[in-house]
Formats: structure tokens, C-alpha cells, sequence
């Protein structure tokens, strides 16, 4: 019993509870406005977190996520157009139940496939972490660097329809962690004699630049959305008839969403609608989908929100973000001087053990909330779109002022936000850029040091059975993503020859 | 794939050849320090200037390529609507980012909450303009919201302009 208290002790003498609340409650209204994704929603909160206890900002952080992620849910249910890219899924027959005059029995089964998808996720988190990290302890400089090689080889599989930009994408975030001191001689690099970038370009002005400022410089060309009305919405919890009838569709969800999460690159979109997929395929009413079946959004909203905890995974056990939101709580932790990997559970393990605690936490605040911000959500959602837009604008840039009171950090946003809209035009994905610009010192740092300890012997890369075994795995990553993209240039081609 | 995105794949990797020589001459010109290892403060950007070159290529080749095989390519007047749009898209996107630059102008000319207020008002109107009627107290009140929780309850001085001079 003394043990128990002790393991919970923490929520009484830390502010993790707060933060988990605030969190979720953030996330739900975030991931309730069409348009601001769960990395958006992060990324606004990030300079926020500067001065904060380490454990709540991190809590907050990645209930934000949770909280997003099952708020997307609410205008796919009530105005068909889905908060967050996860949640597309979840208008199948969520809008289609909405028409039938039961939006509010749909936005409970949302909200408690959310539920339980969060619970398995996060015991998926707890017993998965730990051992994997614990492997990563006997690393070397080699064995790093191989770890941000492996890391940057996820590039393929997040580089969406074209592998040489996502390439690109990752090369310029290579170019971008390389300006400010050189990790070994500490020669400024790229500074162009100013002082703010001796000590490189934060994370988070690119993280905020590319998601926050990229979405304002984009969104007066944006048609506005819909508006919800808020008297359908009064959730209410499932009947046991549609209890018994969902369960097996959240089970494939919670599968789904674990396999997903812990694969860098694949996220809680796939992973919604390959969930909806096998519930339909599973299901002995098949043919409801698409008209109104509450499996059908049982299965992408467990999905959903496992990954949400489930693609922690990779990023705290090994420092590898494999999706956007992952990669804006990996700057999160970076803000705290915490450095996500085998050695956090060495060095602040106790921030760990708060993290899950407040996970925890969040499980119950969006119960809670999910009943409470109901009407806070719908309101904003029936609020010009502009108003809110000049809002987020106006909160970005005082974060930001707010980080290191410098107006050329605010610069610096609004630069990586053109950049950010210059890649939305051209099409090149985010998420390499982020992964280079995060993995960018520590590949550059252990590849050298590497080099210096093995006397310039390139061989030890291949010496060290740990770097040789994770150097394979990026091997057989990238030859994996080159196959899968001849293959699906291929069909595109055979497919566009049939037409013709 | 559509005629614009095989231009725009074109033009995104002249650009990013350009860019990639002139990363590459500026990673050459980093000196070499006494402390320095085999590899130095210049090999890796070298190296990512060289892969960005490599990688710029391709994608112009790619973009090449495809065009060749577009047989079914968008009929120029569509692509004409489609450049026009883009302009259009590009045009309100430089307005809301002047918006920006004139928020760090005038920040420490005329204190936080002034400029924080034109910036809620500026891009609220610019945004839809066919409310106008609201712009004004959603911006005084948006300005006066932020003042309190920056400045009150987080405690972050935010530059205070010529309003201090006056007290």
C-alpha cells in the first residue's frame, strides 16, 4: 500500500494533474477547429512551456496530443469536416448517424473508443518503453549515430508520394541544425556574424514556423467551414446494446493503433482508416458502414487515440519522433533540456514516471472533459473563422517574444513560416525537415566522435554490433521505401496507360 | 499528375540546385580550425551541399520525365486558372506575413499591447472583411486578454514603447 502512495505521491507534490487537464481541454478545442492539427495545437503551446516544471510541461504536452486527438472527432460528427486528418475517418458514419438524429450517441462512442483506446495505449507506453530503452544503455558514440542514421531513414516512409523530396526536406533540416557553433571545435558555422545564432536555431521556431505561421500565411485562402448545431450535440454514453456491438471494433482499434504507433511514419490516420477497414471487414453488420454504423467510428477513434500514447513509444526510448506531433513533444522535452532516449531513464527517470502518472491522469480529464467542453468546443467552432485565426496569430507571436524575449526569434518564425508555405506549395512534407533538424546535432556530433576515438577507422561503424545491427535495419528502411515507391509509381503508370 | 505540379517540381528543383552550389561555397569557405578533426567544421555541410546538388537533379529529371509521359496533361486554360489562383494564394499569404513584419516593428515603438492589437485587428478584417463592425472590440479585447496573461500572470516583460516615456 506504502508503495502505491509513494508511485502516486508525485500528483500531489508536482502540477501534473493541472497540466493533464489543461492539456486535454487545450487539445479538444485545438483538434475541434478544422484545420489546426494536434501538431498545430502542440506547437501554440510550446513557448508556453518555457519555465515550467519539467514534468507538467511535458504532461501538458502530450495530453495536448490525446485531447486533439479524440476533439477531431466533433466536426466530423457535427459538420462533416474533420478537425484533424486522424479523425476522416470517423465522418463516415459519424456525419451519417448525425443525419439519423443521433449525433449525440455518436460523439459518446467517440468519446469512449477514445477512452479506451488512450488506456491501452498508454499500458502499450509503459510496457514497451522501458525494455526497449533499456537495450539502447550499452550505446556508444558509433551506436548513436547509427540510432540518428536509422532515424533519418524513417524519412522514406514519411516522404508521402515523392521520396526525393522528402529527402530534400531532410537534408534541409540537416542544413538547418548545422548553423551555430560546430559540435567539436565550436567554429561558428552559418552565423553570418550575428549573436542569436551562436547558439544554433531552436526547434521550436521551426517547429512553430512550419505547423503554426505556415497554416495563418495559408489559411485567408481557405474557404471558411460549416457551422455546428449545438443543440444536436448532447453526448451520451453508449447503451449496453451498442456497447456489446462496438467492443470488438474497439479491440481492432487499440491492435491497430499499438502496431501503428510504435511504426515511425505511419501515425493515427492510417491507422484509422486500416482500423475501420478490418472493423468493417470483422463486423456481422457490414453493410451498415458508411450509413451510420457505430462501429464505424468506434474502430478509427480507438485507433486514433492508442497512437496518440502509442507513438510516444519510439520517441522516448530512443529520441526517434515518427510523426509531426511526436516531433513537436520531442521539442517539448528538448525546451526542458531533456534529452529523449535510452539515457532519460538513466538521468530523469523520475520525469518518465510523471509522464506515465499524468497520462494517466488524462485519461480521466477527458472523460471529464469530453462532457464539459462539449458546448466551449462548439461554440469556437461557430465563431468566424477569422477572428480565431487573427487569435492564434496573435498568440504565436507573443509565445514566441515570450521564449527569450527577442524579436528575432519572432523573425525567425514568420521566416520558417514562408518556408513552410513555400513547401506546402511545392509539396514537400514537413516531418523530414523536423527529423533532420532534431537528429541533426546528434548524428553530426557521434559521427565525428565516433571517428576520433576509432582513430578515423570508418570500419568501427561496422565494429560495433549495435551500430552494424541498427545501420541494417536503416538499410533495409530505406530499401523498403524505395521498393513500396517504384511499386506505387508502377501502378500509377499502368493505371494512367488503362485510362488512356 | 497535373501540368502545374510537374512545373512546380521543375522550378523547386532549379531552385534548391542554385541554392545547394551556393551552401556548398559557403561550407567551403568555413575555415579550418587547429582543433579540428579529420572531418572538420566543413565536411558534413559540404556533404549535405553535395546530397541537396544530387538530390536537385533528380528531381528536375523526375519532373522532366513525368512531363514527358503527362500525354494527359491539364489543358492549358485550366492550368491558367490554376496559375492565377496560386498568384492569388501567394499575394494574401505575403499580406498576412506583412502583417507579422509590422507587429516586430512596431513592437518596440508602440508597446505590446497597442501593436498586438492592430496585429488581432489587421488580420481579422484582412481575413473576411464583411465583418468589420466586430474587428475593433475583438482586437481590444484580444489585446487586453494577452496583456493579462503574458504580462500579469506569466510575468514576461513585453516592451512597453513610448507609452513608458510618457509616465
Amino acid at each position: 500500500m506504502s508503495e502505491v502512495l509513494a508511485y502516486l505521491a508525485p500528483l500531489i507534490h508536482t502540477p501534473i494533474i493541472i497540466a493533464a487537464f489543461a492539456g486535454v481541454c487545450w487539445g479538444i478545442i485545438g483538434g475541434a477547429l478544422p484545420g489546426i492539427s494536434p501538431s498545430i495545437t502542440m506547437a501554440l503551446l510550446l513557448p508556453f512551456t518555457y519555465g515550467m516544471h519539467p514534468s507538467a510541461a511535458v504532461v501538458l504536452l502530450a495530453s495536448t496530443y490525446f485531447g486533439a486527438e479524440y476533439g477531431g472527432s466533433i466536426p466530423a460528427i457535427l459538420i462533416r469536416t474533420p478537425g484533424t486528418n486522424a479523425a476522416a475517418a470517423t465522418v463516415i458514419d459519424g456525419y451519417a448517424m448525425k443525419q439519423q438524429g443521433k449525433a449525440g450517441e455518436a460523439l459518446g462512442i467517440s468519446l469512449y473508443s477514445g477512452l479506451v483506446g488512450g488506456t491501452v495505449g498508454l499500458v502499450m507506453l509503459v510496457l514497451l518503453t522501458e525494455p526497449l530503452s533499456r537495450v539502447a544503455l550499452s550505446f556508444r558514440p558509433t551506436s548513436y549515430f547509427a540510432l540518428g542514421v536509422l532515424g533519418l531513414s524513417v524519412i522514406g516512409s514519411l516522404a508521402g508520394e515523392n521520396l526525393v523530396k522528402g529527402l530534400i526536406a531532410g537534408i534541409l533540416g540537416l542544413m538547418i541544425a548545422a548553423v551555430g557553433s560546430d559540435p567539436v571545435t565550436g567554429l561558428n558555422r552559418f552565423t553570418f556574424g550575428s549573436p542569436d545564432l551562436l547558439s544554433g536555431i531552436e526547434p521550436i521556431l521551426v517547429l512553430v514556423g512550419l505547423y503554426a505561421v505556415s497554416e495563418l500565411l495559408q489559411s485567408p485562402s481557405e474557404p471558411a467551414w460549416e457551422k455546428a448545431n449545438a443543440g444536436e450535440a448532447r453526448l451520451r454514453m453508449p447503451r449496453w446494446k451498442v456497447w456489446k456491438r462496438i467492443w470488438p471494433a474497439q479491440s481492432i482499434g487499440t491492435v491497430v493503433g499499438t502496431i501503428e504507433g510504435v511504426t515511425p511514419g505511419a501515425g493515427g490516420t492510417i491507422a484509422a482508416f486500416l482500423a475501420y477497414n478490418e472493423a468493417r471487414r470483422w463486423s456481422r453488420h457490414k453493410e451498415e458502414f458508411g450509413h451510420g454504423s457505430p462501429e464505424g467510428i468506434a474502430a478509427p477513434e480507438a485507433a486514433n487515440c492508442t497512437v496518440s500514447k502509442t507513438a510516444i513509444i519510439p520517441m522516448l526510448s530512443l529520441g526517434i519522433p515518427g510523426s509531426n506531433s511526436t516531433a513537436v513533444l520531442l521539442g517539448g522535452f528538448l525546451i526542458q533540456n531533456l534529452i529523449p532516449g535510452p539515457m532519460l531513464f538513466v538521468q530523469h527517470a523520475d520525469i518518465v514516471h510523471h509522464l506515465y502518472l499524468g497520462l494517466g491522469v488524462s485519461i480521466v480529464a477527458l472523460w471529464v472533459a469530453g462532457y464539459l467542453f462539449m458546448p466551449p468546443s462548439i461554440w469556437l467552432v461557430n465563431r468566424p473563422k477569422c477572428y480565431l485565426m487573427a487569435f492564434i496569430f496573435a498568440l504565436v507571436v507573443s509565445g514566441i517574444y515570450a521564449v527569450e524575449t527577442s524579436l528575432f526569434h519572432i523573425g525567425i518564425a514568420l521566416g520558417f513560416g514562408v518556408l513552410g508555405f513555400a513547401m506546402r506549395y511545392f509539396k514537400f512534407p514537413f516531418l523530414p525537415m523536423v527529423l533532420g533538424v532534431v537528429l541533426g546535432f546528434m548524428v553530426e556530433s557521434n559521427f565525428r566522435r565516433a571517428l576520433v576515438l576509432s582513430a578515423d577507422d570508418y570500419m568501427t561503424f561496422v565494429q560495433d554490433p549495435i551500430s552494424l545491427g541498427l545501420l541494417s535495419v536503416a538499410v533495409l528502411f530505406v530499401a523498403g521505401s524505395w521498393l513500396r515507391h517504384f511499386a506505387a509509381q508502377r501502378k500509377q503508370r499502368t493505371l494512367a496507360k488503362a485510362t488512356s | 499528375m497535373s501540368r502545374s505540379v510537374l512545373n512546380r517540381d521543375f522550378v523547386a528543383g532549379c531552385i534548391l540546385l542554385v541554392f545547394s552550389v551556393i551552401y556548398y561555397l559557403a561550407a567551403a569557405a568555413i575555415p579550418a580550425s587547429r582543433l579540428a578533426d579529420s572531418v572538420g567544421p566543413g565536411g558534413m555541410p559540404k556533404a549535405y551541399g553535395v546530397a541537396l546538388g544530387v538530390l536537385s537533379i533528380l528531381l528536375i529529371a523526375q519532373a522532366l520525365l513525368a512531363r514527358r509521359r503527362a500525354i494527359a496533361a491539364a489543358p492549358d486554360a485550366e492550368a491558367n486558372v490554376a496559375a492565377r489562383r496560386d498568384l492569388h494564394a501567394a499575394l494574401r499569404a505575403a499580406v498576412m506575413l506583412g502583417i507579422g513584419v509590422a507587429y516586430v516593428i512596431l513592437l518596440p515603438l508602440i508597446g505590446y499591447i497597442l501593436s498586438i492589437a492592430l496585429l488581432i485587428g489587421a488580420t481579422a478584417w484582412y481575413q473576411e472583411r464583411a465583418r468589420p463592425r466586430w474587428v475593433v472590440p475583438t482586437a481590444i479585447i484580444g489585446a487586453g486578454a494577452l496583456w493579462i496573461v503574458f504580462v500579469e500572470v506569466l510575468q514576461i516583460a513585453q516592451p512597453a514603447g513610448f507609452w513608458s516615456s510618457l509616465l
